[in-house]
């Protein structure tokens, strides 16, 4: 606007600008697919039965040359665990970012929303009491309990949040009040439960791959499927909204709407998740922040970079977990915590620009 | 045994302890895991302001070890030291069944499994270290293959794990968990125990993943144990039966059902109902 | 040409009547208009109510376009802490209700928004790294980007020195002749409304008070009447038309 502005700039600059940026983008987003990948195979390669590199690549590609014990062992004990870490990670982490996204909050993440607290509640019911929502479907009452609570703690919030003047700091409010009711609900369950009941409701809420069999995995897998051309779908909207809703309401987006529909189907994603695995902390927080520090929040990129980004450090936590002491299970959600803390900390520390 | 009253949150240690004091005791017994708990809450002050002593026992942490110093506290205290001390003799007498076999014939031990509380939930597979269970296994001349892997008493095998052992022997912990998990697949020995059914649920037990290809399978060398046993100061009977399993030859006159009984006439005022535990070998006999 | 016309148009909140029966004459491209009034006037709201925003009684009639969404709105402005680049924020409001794969026609006009305002030297960096008034640029870069037919800005000069003030008010005002886009502005300088609105809307409490050519408009009685200040307006030497304000009544 101002012609006499010694720094008059070529057209070209902004474009050719974003294009490196871009590109830079997508290398970062082969390169945690790279990571991924390589992560998944060492997944597969490790474990208490010590087989040779060679032993877990004939049982991978020819199923039929191997003895049954290395063939169970990598196609039904280390396949849907490694499978599992990469959906779940995936499935928490975008719906962490999601949320974040649309209650413009950093702190946001399926835990603060209490739908992992209503997730862990139901199962605790099912795994303490017996107590079944539905009549039927008995071999899976732990993840249907955990599903339903989360589902409905997630539908709570909706309702809730469609009364008149209730703000996005009101619904953060409200799903913290949910923690709080499910965590006292889960206290008086474990007071109540047999000393049995009680290390299978704490192993629970521990969160554990080791659940995962193939009818999870391809549940699970279906959800996330249908969860991503969705919320890809609203991309622009979606980053929109983190300019706040006027603006994105001057763009054409409808933020209410669009923050309704979001969170009934990250809910989704997160309940999925935390019904077959157990709460497993912290990813649905972090995976989104590495994320946002490495693409920005683009959702044409931050949303493949926090489904990745989750997933890797699932899939390595699940590695470390089967290492640490061989032979045991130790419960993912300890590692994640243990391992991805320190690092996150190490992220946000050394981060110059202020992210949020 | 209707007329005894029971209390609730024993676990913590937060029991009630005003229901305590009004049922005016003369003594609490407590298990010794209760003990930081019961201390934290100041309620050994509090019930020794009204003359009721607090007396710690123990069949559950180390229950080999301490199981006669409590039988014989217990003894000391209601005046049935006598009892007591025929008691722990007929244990240690029932114990020596097993222990001088074993120790006399030295035999190979075989991998064991101990799949605590199998089929109680769909992980797998919660097992015991080194001790309790694992003390019983190692007593009657087996070897725990988590006794390397689960530093403490409690913990939780990878399944894979159990593959690549390739145990000789299960040992299935079980019980009626019906109020728990209705239906579950748990196995559920005990007594007076519908064998047909347990049996049924501890083959069923056999075609989990963890279970693929295991010699304990393959020659049928399963077992069901009651649960409790974990937690009782009948554990000897528990590791004559083990022993039983392992070394059939060594022990073919040893009759831990006998023994169980004979328990129950000379110490119990419960008539002996059999059913606490299962093999799925036993059809081959 | 575009031209805008509202006849009796009012809006609610709740049970409160926030506009009330607002009817202008036809409004048509090619010019700036100056939407005034004092603070709580109903300025915004009747800009939520031409976007669609907000629903309510009478009609917003738009006609002479053919643009899927004619009007691009530029709101007050809020802080921003999106980890997005300028560029990025531009695109961002030039593909709303597009497709995921950008295309170089959007990026050309990316640009276009961004020469525009002179805002290339910003492109790389974030939205949440700028001062009030570079924001308040981007925020018109992206109304500007959406190639609309009719732009509404509400307050855009309020973070600006007067240096960019000045600038952004001659870009609109070449914006309007060159693309013949009718463009309305809410403004608290007067002093600006007159020097470069070729019309201007008065509100008061939410009521239309006056409705015209600027000069026409904005009198020593409008002052008093609506903005409760004493003050006169006169011609300047070059005979430009200037604002004196006395005393607040």
């Amino acid at each position: 606007m101002n012609k006499s502005t010694a720094a008059m700039t070529s057209p070209q600059q902004g474009r050719t600008f974003y294009r490196t940026m871009v590109l830079r983008r997508q290398v970062i987003l082969l390169g945690l697919l790279g990571a991924l990948f390589l992560s998944f195979c060492v997944d597969l390669a490790l474990g208490p039965a010590r087989y040779e590199l060679t032993e877990v690549l004939s049982a991978l590609l020819t199923p039929g040359s191997v003895s049954e014990q290395i063939s169970v062992i990598v196609w039904q004990i280390r396949m849907p665990v490694a499978l599992m870490a990469i959906v779940v990670g995936a499935s928490l982490s975008i719906a962490g970012a999601q949320m974040q996204t649309i209650l413009s909050n950093p702190l946001a993440s399926p835990f603060t929303l209490g739908i992992s607290a209503g997730a862990g509640f139901g199962a605790a019911l099912a795994l303490a009491f017996g107590v079944s929502i539905v009549p039927f479907a008995v071999d899976y009452i732990v993840p249907i309990n955990a599903f339903l609570v989360a589902m409905l703690t997630a539908l709570m919030i909706h309702l809730l949040s469609m009364r008149r003047g209730v703000t996005i700091e009101t619904i953060v409010l409200l799903g913290i009040a949910m923690v709080f009711i499910f965590n006292a609900l889960m206290a008086l369950i474990q007071f109540f439960a047999s000393q049995q009941a009680l290390s299978a409701v704490v192993f629970w809420t521990m969160g554990s791959l080791t659940k995962a069999t193939w009818p999870k995995v391809w549940v699970s897998l279906a959800v996330l499927a249908i969860a991503i051309p969705l919320l890809a779908r609203h991309g622009w909207a979606l980053t929109a909204m983190r300019l706040g809703d006027a603006k994105a309401e001057s763009m054409g987006v409808r933020p209410r709407r669009l923050r309704l529909q979001v969170l009934m189907l990250v809910s989704l994603l997160a309940s999925v998740s935390v019904a077959f695995v157990g709460t497993i902390g912290f990813i649905g927080l972090v995976g989104p922040h590495i994320a946002r520090m490495l693409v920005g929040e683009d959702q044409r990129f931050f949303l493949p970079a926090s489904a990745l980004c989750g997933a890797l450090i699932l899939s390595v936590g699940s590695v470390i977990s089967k290492m640490l002491i061989p032979g045991t299970v130790i419960p993912i959600g300890i590692i994640t915590s243990l391992v991805g803390i320190p690092f996150f900390l190490f992220l946000v520390l050394n981060q110059k620009k202020s992210i949020w | 045994m209707k007329d005894i009253p029971t209390f609730g949150g024993f676990k913590d240690g937060t029991f009630d302890v005003e229901q305590a004091a009004s049922l005016k005791p003369d003594v609490v017994f407590m298990n010794i895991e209760a003990q930081t708990a019961t201390e934290d809450a100041g309620y050994e002050d509090k019930l020794a302001a009204l003359g009721i002593p607090i007396v710690y026992v123990d069949f559950r942490e180390d229950p080999i070890k301490d199981t006669p110093a409590s039988i014989r506290l217990m003894g000391r205290l209601l005046d049935k030291e006598n009892e007591a001390e025929r008691f722990i003799n007929f244990s240690n007498q029932q114990m020596a069944r097993v222990t001088d076999v074993i120790e006399q014939a030295d035999p190979e031990r075989p991998r064991v499994f101990i799949d605590r509380a199998g089929g109680y939930s769909d992980d797998c597979c919660m097992s015991f270290g080194p001790h309790n269970f694992g003390d019983y296994v190692r007593i009657a001349g087996g070897q725990n293959i988590a006794d390397d892997i689960i530093p403490n008493t409690f913990g939780t095998l990878n399944p894979e794990q159990i593959i690549a052992s390739n145990p000789q022997q299960v040992v299935v912990t079980g019980g009626d968990w019906e109020a728990y998990v209705p239906g579950g697949a748990w196995v559920g020995v005990g007594p007076g125990a519908d064998m047909t059914e347990a049996r049924r649920k501890l083959e069923a037990l056999t075609h989990r993943t963890a279970m693929t290809g295991i010699d304990a399978v393959k020659h049928d060398r399963v077992h069901a144990i009651w649960h409790q046993f974990y937690n009782s100061p009948y554990y000897f009977v528990a590791i004559q039966q083990l022993a039983k399993w392992f070394h059939p030859d060594l022990f073919k006159d040893l009759d831990p059902d006998a023994t169980l009984r004979e328990l129950h006439e000379r110490f119990l005022p419960l008539t002996y109902q059999p059913g606490y535990w299962v093999s799925l070998e036993a059809e081959d006999e | 040409m575009v031209s805008l016309t509202l006849e009796q148009v009012t809006a609610h909140y709740g049970k409160r009547e926030v506009l009330s029966s607002i009817t202008t004459p036809t409004l048509s491209g090619g010019q700036v208009v100056a939407l005034l009034g004092p603070n709580a006037a109903g300025k915004s709201t009747l800009f939520r109510r031409i976007l669609g925003l907000l629903t309510g009684g009478g009609q917003v009639r738009i006609a002479g376009t053919n643009a899927e969404r004619p009007v691009a709105y530029m709101p007050q402005e809020t802080r921003i802490d999106a980890v997005l680049s300028v560029y990025e924020s531009v695109l961002l409001a030039r593909m709303q209700g597009r497709r995921l794969k950008v295309q170089p026609e959007d990026l050309a006009q990316v640009d276009a928004a961004l020469d525009e305002l002179n805002l290339q030297p910003l492109a790389q960096r974030d939205i949440g790294d700028l001062s009030g008034g570079q924001r308040q640029l981007v925020s018109a870069a992206q109304a500007l980007v959406q190639s609309p037919d009719i732009l509404l800005l509400d307050e855009p000069t309020s973070a600006l020195d007067l240096h960019r003030q000045i600038g952004l008010l001659s870009v609109l005002r070449r914006l309007a002749e060159q693309r013949q886009m009718l463009i309305i502005v809410a403004l608290h300088d007067l002093g600006h409304a007159l020097r470069f609105a070729d019309q201007a809307i008065v509100l008061a409490g939410g009521a239309l008070k006056a409705c015209g050519p600027t000069r026409a408009v904005v009198t020593a009685e409008l002052l008093r009447e609506v903005y409760q200040v004493e003050g006169r307006i006169e011609t300047c030497s070059r005979g430009s038309p200037m604002l004196v304000v006395e005393t607040a009544l």
